[in-house]
């Protein structure tokens, strides 16, 4: 119930004016026809058919769905989902920018380059190279030196080039490059610390080891052919100590022999 | 008296453009009579009055507007129903009431009628109420009617009818008191009703 209206007359009860009103509603008994009613209440309900938000375009559909009745609530919905979307988005990108490249596409990270090789594999390939470097000591540190993640590009580049030109046999080539006795020796020291290292280990690899350098037997029987004809007999002699320790079997002086004989 | 937020008539109106057929039962079961009642007593025809009764709900049924936030739905409702009572009016040519030679100020002085009680125990007839109304003039009928079916506030009346609110506050003054004195007094009631 609403409040009097103050007529301005303060002397008048307010109640009056609300007796006159509610007399006069007492005494109001029109109403809506029946058939009034039910032609309204079927065009409410005929209006709702026609303009089904389903029939609607779909920028139409969204932009009633954010605007129309209840548009609080399904901005939040809106803005919760675009958020979702964002985060999720977001850690798919940063985990798939973490992952490692793969093998074949470039240089390896240093962590990769890091990850120790196995062992039974990788120490006899590695010593075999070393002995073919041996013949080519422009670059002893290479040999002796540690691997390092850093130098592992260069040190594998290093080793193809020792290959070539060991199997090439630039023998000559080699001697005047490296005519120095001190640079011999230093050569002869490595690779001799080299084989004590090498030998304290497993025999598998060590047999593994003499099968790929078996064939270089007869270019180091050469080599040391130079030796002797250039006077470094001191570099000779380490040299075919070296090789006896290597070919047991073999007999050296007898192949020594046949070289000398065979070369002019 | 406060209802729940889901009841109220805005809340109805939203619920039926969001597809809920049933809000609007509710809601014109809630204005269905009052706005007939304020129809007919402004208009004393029932035939029109019933035409312009349907017309504002299929107006509002096809409207696809909402409701202003600042406006109650029942002072809408009311405004739509009115205007087109007046377009009714305008179209037939029909002068509204006397309310252009009306002089309000000469109902100012106090009416010496006696009490509300003495007033209602006179006038128990329907007929001779609607014979009073209807020798109101149409605007200070419309204010009672607006406060007797609709239920408003002196300044939704203001805004419904866009005239300014002291203008409202006289006019249902005059209008209570000529009732009144109309009802007091049965062979003047007759005497205007004849």
């Amino acid at each position: 119930m609403k409040k009097p209206f103050n007529t301005g007359h303060t002397d008048q009860p307010l109640a009056d004016e609300q007796a006159l009103l509610e007399h006069y509603r007492q005494h109001s008994l029109a109403q809506p026809s029946p058939a009034t009613d039910a032609l309204i209440l079927a065009a409410a309900a005929a209006e709702l058919t026609r303009a089904r938000p389903a029939a609607l375009p779909w920028p139409q559909r969204l932009h009633s769905w954010l605007f129309g009745p209840g548009h609080r609530v399904r901005w939040s919905v809106a803005f919760a989902s675009l958020a979702s979307i964002g985060l999720g988005l977001g850690l798919s990108l940063r985990t798939w920018q973490e992952l490692p490249p793969a093998y074949d596409l470039g240089e390896p990270l240093p962590a990769m380059s890091a990850a120790p090789a196995s062992a039974p594999l990788a120490e006899p390939m590695n010593e075999a190279k070393e002995l073919k470097k041996s013949v080519a000591p422009a670059k002893p540190a290479a040999v002796a030196a540690p691997p390092s993640p850093v130098v592992a590009q260069d040190k594998a580049s290093s080793y193809s080039k020792a290959e070539s030109a060991a199997e090439s046999a630039p023998v000559l080539g080699e001697l005047k490059a490296n005519s120095s006795a001190v640079a011999k020796k230093r050569a002869a020291d490595a690779v001799e610390a080299h084989l004590a290292d090498s030998a304290a280990k497993a025999d598998n690899s060590a047999e593994l080891a003499k099968a790929k350098a078996a064939p270089t037997l007869e270019q180091q029987l050469r080599v040391l052919l130079q030796l002797q004809r250039s006077g470094a007999t001191q570099a000779a002699a380490a040299e075919l100590e070296r090789l006896q320790l290597l070919y047991p079997e073999h007999d050296l002086a007898s192949e020594l022999a046949k070289l000398r004989a065979g070369q002019p | 008296m406060n209802r729940p937020l889901l009841d109220t008539d805005a809340a109805l109106l939203r619920r039926y453009r969001g597809g809920d057929a049933g809000a609007f039962t509710l809601l014109y079961e809630r204005h269905r009579l009052g706005l007939l009642r304020f129809l007919l007593g402004l208009c004393g025809d029932p035939a029109l009055a019933e035409e312009v009764f349907q017309e504002t709900w299929l107006s509002l049924i096809r409207s696809q507007s909402e409701q202003r936030e600042a406006v109650l739905f029942k002072t809408w409702l009311y405004q739509i129903g009115r205007n087109r009572l007046i377009d009714h009016w305008r179209k037939s040519g029909r002068r509204q009431g006397q309310q252009d030679e009306y002089d309000e100020q000469q109902h100012g002085a106090l009416d010496p009628a006696p009490g509300p009680e003495q007033q209602l125990s006179l006038s128990r007839d329907q007929q001779r109420l609607q014979a009073a109304l209807e020798d109101l003039p149409v605007e200070q009928r419309e204010v009672f009617l607006l406060r007797a079916h609709a239920d408003l506030e002196l300044q939704e009346i203001a805004e419904l009818t866009a005239t300014p609110m002291e203008t409202v506050k006289s006019r249902l003054r005059y209008a209570l008191q000529k009732l009144r004195r109309l009802l007091a007094d049965p062979a003047k009631a007759e005497e205007l009703s004849a």
